[in-house]
Order: structure tokens, then sequence, then C-alpha cells
């Protein structure tokens, strides 16, 4: 059987490789044809790059000294002056970011598309635990450079692991971080981020694969339409990773040109007391939740809690949801919740962002992430009594993009929605504001406003759907 | 008959296996068990040296001819790595030494989770925050607002930190004008030991923990 753009000798080659190691009876068998889609990548990107970061990091060894008085310099001088090493370090931040980017992206669709389901469950604990390693990547690399921001904001979270009760605060911290000095700190985040989290990964990739290899890609959410084709790894499969993987490089590349890295300032006491800390993106959120004013002082052992909580059962899903429906659409209580954690983060990670170091009185948090839960499940309900499953379908292969269209298609309705959107999100802060003072004019007219034109959003939500969902009928 | 057979076939491969479980339990038990004592291992002092002579170094600090009022001075003790600030606020304060007894010298790590704050002077607007004024000579945390009133014992007047931070106790010679470091009052300073722990001893052996003592060559730092 000759393999298609292969002379004799190549594919004699190909062959006598393959009849030992036999790739093509396990990692590179044909693959079904739903599985030529974006969302069935994103674990495969992560691992694109998680290998550039090996890359990159190997490179910058060569010139990282990790010690307390030349871990800012020598990072200062890759930057300024190894040839191409403001690109190598760019590219390790920007690679970090897309990888914990991916993670989020990853573990998002896997949660709404069910792909935990039996017999998958296993894979979806594996990769929490990966999860987790990549946001202790993140944590321990923020470290490393020795700025006043990162150092700053990982002593916050190293003092925060030590109000842990008990014994557990203490050891944890020492764990971590060691016995208390800088010196320790730095040694223990480089050892972590170096060594231990690489192996741990590479431990978890590889059981995953096995695990992929033995159960494939997970069918879509939404039932198969019509019969499977199997599409051949070469050159089908391979060409379209290796499109995406050029890509994900070429951006990656590109924008790490654009945007190269500036280093802040080198850490000390000085510079410290000068600087509002505040965590990398991903964490923000997190951040945002423990400056509520409820959890500033003792009550942060109750975040903490709460936090490790539904980590745990976000860790144990499989185990808890055992229907065997994967549809998001028929699954209306998981896919409300799934929403609304989502939201949230978003919500927080903004809010977070543009309030460094403020703390937020308890009135606005509950306002503001209780004001999300109920706008979602409101919204969710509506769309689940309807029986319109188009807003919920939103992963569903294919018509993602034929929905994405629809704004462009009803253009007038579109408007409409914008506008209704400006009116209720200023209606909304300004509501937002005088909860401080309330029972004013201003109060209920703002919160009549925002309820109002919210309600006339869903509307227009619903009316875009709808004649989204004739066209997809009319095809 | 072919089941009995079997059983009876199997019976010392069972037993075999559950020996093996049993044993290899037992050891991972106590591989575990001794891993676990040397992972909680914290040292509760320097091993190399006896906790009978634990003792607080003793720093001259700089002399009150050299010092302007309301420029803080920073130094370090009692460790290398645990900086404080020195400032002369211009009136009478508690925990004050000097001809006026207005010199005060605090831990900068805030009590609420280990930022590095800055002293600021009546009136005067921290970096991080342009709109915020200090009501009185005191300590401004960037990282969530913690304020230390310098002139009441760093009492908390605003953002979370549930206690004051520690202040260094300072000696002042009248015939000099010298001013030393000679220890640092309660609570530990913040990420050594248990936060917030008051008794002298535990004070003296926690704070000493986590760096190297400061020497009179270390203990400035720049202002």
């Amino acid at each position: 059987m000759r393999r298609v753009g292969m002379s004799r000798t190549s594919q004699k080659v190909a062959e006598w490789i393959d009849s030992r190691v036999g790739l093509t009876n396990t990692m590179l068998r044909p693959g079904p044809d739903y599985s030529l889609n974006l969302f069935y990548w994103l674990g495969a990107l992560m691992v694109m790059a998680f290998i550039l970061q090996g890359i990159t990091g190997l490179l910058m060894l060569l010139y990282y000294t990790p010690t307390v008085t030349e871990a800012y310099s020598s990072t200062l001088f890759i930057v300024r002056y190894v040839p191409l090493g403001s690109l190598i370090e760019t590219i390790h931040l920007y690679s970090a970011y897309a990888m914990i980017l991916l993670a989020f992206m990853h573990l998002i669709r896997g949660y709404f598309v069910s792909a935990q389901k039996k017999p998958r469950e296993f894979m979806w604990v594996v990769g929490m635990l990966m999860g987790l390693v990549v946001l202790g990547f993140g944590l321990t690399g923020y470290l490393l450079p020795w700025t006043v921001v990162s150092k700053s904001a990982t002593d916050v979270t190293i003092g925060m692991i030590s109000l842990m009760p008990g014994q557990l605060g203490p050891a944890l911290k020492f764990l971590i971080a060691g016995p208390g000095s800088d010196a320790s700190e730095l040694a223990r985040f480089f050892d972590l981020h170096i060594v231990l989290l690489p192996a741990v990964f590479v431990v978890l990739v590889v059981f995953k694969m096995y695990m992929f290899e033995i159960h494939g890609a997970a069918e879509p959410a939404t039932g198969l339409k019509g019969k499977v084709r199997d599409i051949p790894w070469f050159p089908n499969i391979f060409l379209y990773f290796s499109m995406l993987s050029a890509i994900f490089l070429a951006l990656l590349i590109a924008v790490s040109a654009v945007f190269p890295i500036s280093l802040p300032p080198e850490f000390t006491p000085a510079t410290a007391s000068t600087y509002t800390p505040q965590p990398e993106w991903y964490f923000l959120w997190i951040y945002q939740i423990l400056k509520f004013s409820v959890f500033e002082g003792p009550w942060i052992t109750v975040a903490l809690g709460l936090a490790t909580v539904s980590l745990a059962l976000l860790i144990l899903l499989p185990f808890l949801d055992r229907r065997s429906e994967r549809n998001p659409a028929r699954r209306l209580i998981y896919t409300t919740l799934g929403v609304i954690v989502v939201v949230e983060v978003v919500v927080l990670t903004i809010w977070g962002y543009f309030t460094p170091g403020q703390v937020i009185p308890d009135s606005d948090a509950a306002i503001i992430t209780g004001g999300v839960a109920v706008v979602i499940s409101i919204i969710s309900w509506i769309t689940y009594r309807t029986r319109n499953q188009v807003a919920l379908g939103l992963m569903r292969a294919g018509s993602f993009a034929a929905f994405m269209a629809t704004p462009f298609r009803a253009p007038a309705l579109t408007g409409v929605f914008v506008i209704l959107l400006a009116v209720s999100s200023s209606s909304f802060a300004t509501f937002v504001n005088l909860i401080a003072s309330p029972w004013s004019t201003m109060f209920f007219s703002s919160l009549t406003i925002a309820v109002l034109s919210f309600l006339a959003m869903v509307f227009v939500v619903r009316q875009l759907a709808v004649s989204h969902k004739l066209r997809e009928v009319q095809h | 008959m072919k089941r009995k057979r079997n059983e009876t076939g199997n019976a010392s491969r069972r037993d075999f296996l559950k020996i093996l479980l049993a044993a290899g339990s037992a050891f991972t038990v106590a591989a575990g068990a001794s891993v676990f004592r040397f992972l909680t291992y914290i040292p509760t002092a320097n091993p190399n040296q006896p906790a009978t002579q634990l003792a607080w170094p003793r720093i001259k600090l700089g002399n009150t001819n050299s010092l302007e009022p309301l420029i803080p001075l920073r130094f370090n003790y009692p460790l290398v790595n645990t900086p404080n600030v020195l400032v002369k606020l211009g009136v009478k304060a508690e925990n004050g030494v000097g001809p006026d007894e207005d010199i005060v010298a605090y831990s900068i790590i805030c009590q609420h989770l280990g930022c590095y704050f800055g002293f600021q002077p009546s009136g005067s607007s921290p970096p991080c925050d342009t709109s915020f004024q200090a009501p009185v000579a005191e300590g401004y945390c960037c990282c969530h607002g913690g304020q230390y009133d310098f002139t009441q014992g760093a009492k908390v007047i605003g953002g979370p930190p549930p206690r004051p931070v520690p202040s260094v106790q300072l000696e002042y010679d009248a015939a000099t004008g010298d001013i030393y470091a000679v220890a640092m009052s309660p609570p530990t300073i913040f990420g050594h030991g248990p936060p917030g722990a008051t008794d002298p001893q535990s004070v003296l052996s926690y704070d000493l923990q986590g760096g190297d003592v400061v020497t009179q060559d270390t203990s400035f730092s720049g202002a």
C-alpha cells in the first residue's frame, strides 16, 4: 500500500521504523472525522506550548542565576544583552500565558460537552491535576525574575498559605518557601519550576496520552450526524495539526516580537513599599475574591477552605455527575452552573485588574457576584423553557461559526442589542454606585432601567437565536 | 468439578498475592510515615546555635544630630532580610526615644499578608494611591491599604491588618546622641513563626529564624 507523497525508498524506511516502533497501530491510527475541529486539539496545542516552554526555558538557564543578588541582573542581562534574549524571554512568558489560557479553554470545553463522563473519568482527574501543575508553573516562574511586582505578589501568596489553620499553614509554607529567608524561597521556587513540576507534568501527560489511546476522542456531545468516517493519520490529520501548530507558533512569535517584555524594577524593600503588587491575570479572580472585605482578617481561612473544597468537587466531578446525558442543552443545572462560574471568573478578573489593592465592600461583592449568578440563571432558564438550544449549543461543532455570523446577518437587531447593552450596563453601574445610599429616586430608576433593558436584551437574543435556528433548518 | 480445581489451584497463588499486598502496604505506610516526618520537620531555632544562646543583637543605627524630621531611614533588624523604618516624627510619640521622645522604629513587613510598606508623613500621599492623604504620620501598605499610626505604637487605623506591626526597641545614649536597636517588641515579625505570637521567648526564637542576624555593617540598606 503506497502512501501519498512518498517515494519508494522513504516508504521503505518508514515501514522499517514503523514495524519496530508500531506507531501506526497506536498513536498514529486513523482518527474520526469529527475530531478535525479546533476544540479537539486544545490539549495537543498545550503540549506544543509545553515543549516550547522546555526549549526556551533551557535556553534561559544558560544565563540565568537563581540567587537573590543575581536573579534580577541575570534576567536583565538576557533581555538586554544576549542576542535574541528578549525574544526568547518574551516567548517563554507568552507561551506560559497561552498554556494557561488553553488549559482553561480545554477545561471549559470538556465541562460543557461532558468529556469527563464514562469511560473518561480518570482522564478528567489527571487533566485537572495537570491544570494545577500548570498554575504551579505560573506561580513559581513568576518569582524567578525577582522583580518588585513578582516578589511582592509571591510573598502575599506565601503569606496567605501560612494563614492555613493549625500546623498546616507553617508546614505548607516550609515545604513551598523554606524556613523563611529570601534565598531559600527563591531556591525552592526555582527547583519546583525546573525540576519537580516538569517531571510531574511529563508523567501526567504520558498517563493521559495512554488513556487517550484507549478511549480515543469523545464523540460530539450532541450525538453523531450520520456515519463516522475514519480519516487517515497521514497526510490529513498530520497536516491539520501541523497547520494548527504553525498558526499557534506564528501568532506566539509575532506577538512576542511586537510586544516584547519590559521588566519592572528589581525587588528591594524600598521599591516594594511604593508598588501595589498584583498577581498575574490568571490569578486575578482569586485575588479579587480575597479582597472582599469579609475575607480580610480571620475569615480568610474560610475563603481558602471553600476554595479547596470547590476545587476538590471539580476534580471529582465525573463521580458526582454520573448521568450519561452529555448534551449541554439537556443538562440545565450543570450547564447553568458552568456558565455562572465562567462568567464570574471573567467578571472578577476584569474587576480585580482595575482595583489593585482596594478592599471591596461586602455589599458590592454580594451585588456583583450575586447579580451575575441571578442574571445567568434567568437567561439559562428562559432559554431552556423556550426549548431554544442555540445559546446553549454554542460549543456544538459546525454551528459555532454560523452562530457567530448571526449578528452580521441581522444588523438591526444587533444594533438594538448593543444600545440596550450600553443602557443596561451604565444603569447597573449607577445602581451599584448608589448601593451605599439607597432609597433615592436615582437608585430606583437606575434599577428599573437596568432590569427593563436586561429583559429587552433577553428578548433580542431570543429573536437572534430564532433567526439563526430558522437558517439552520433551511440549510 | 472444574470450578473446584480452579479454587484449589489458585489458593497458594492467592495467598501469595495477599501476603505481597499486605507487605507492600506495610512498607508503603512505613516509608510514607518516615517521609512525612522528614517533610514536616520545621526547625524551631537555628540548629547550630543552642536555644539558650539566642539573644537580640545590639546595633548602632545613627546619631540624633544627623536625623532630619520625617525623613525615614530604612534598616534591617534583627535579620538581614527583616527591614524596618526609623523616623523622627517631630512630635512626642508612643515608644518614642531621643531628647524629644519622637524617634520610633517599626517593622515594615505588614501584619496582614507580609507586604513591605512605606512611611507617609501626615498629609502626604502614597505613590500607589495619589488620591489618599495620610491623616497622621503613618505606615501605609500599598497591597491592601493597611494603615499603622506611628504616633500611637503602630495602632491599626485603616485596612485589613489584624494587629500592629512590631516596634524595634530603641536605646538612646544621651551623652553621645547615638541610637541603638536592642530588641524587637511583640508580636513576631510577619512570616516568622505563627502570626501574632506574643510571648517574649517565642518572639525571640521566631524572629531570629530565617536569615542571618545583622551585624553593624549590614544593618543599613539606604534611606
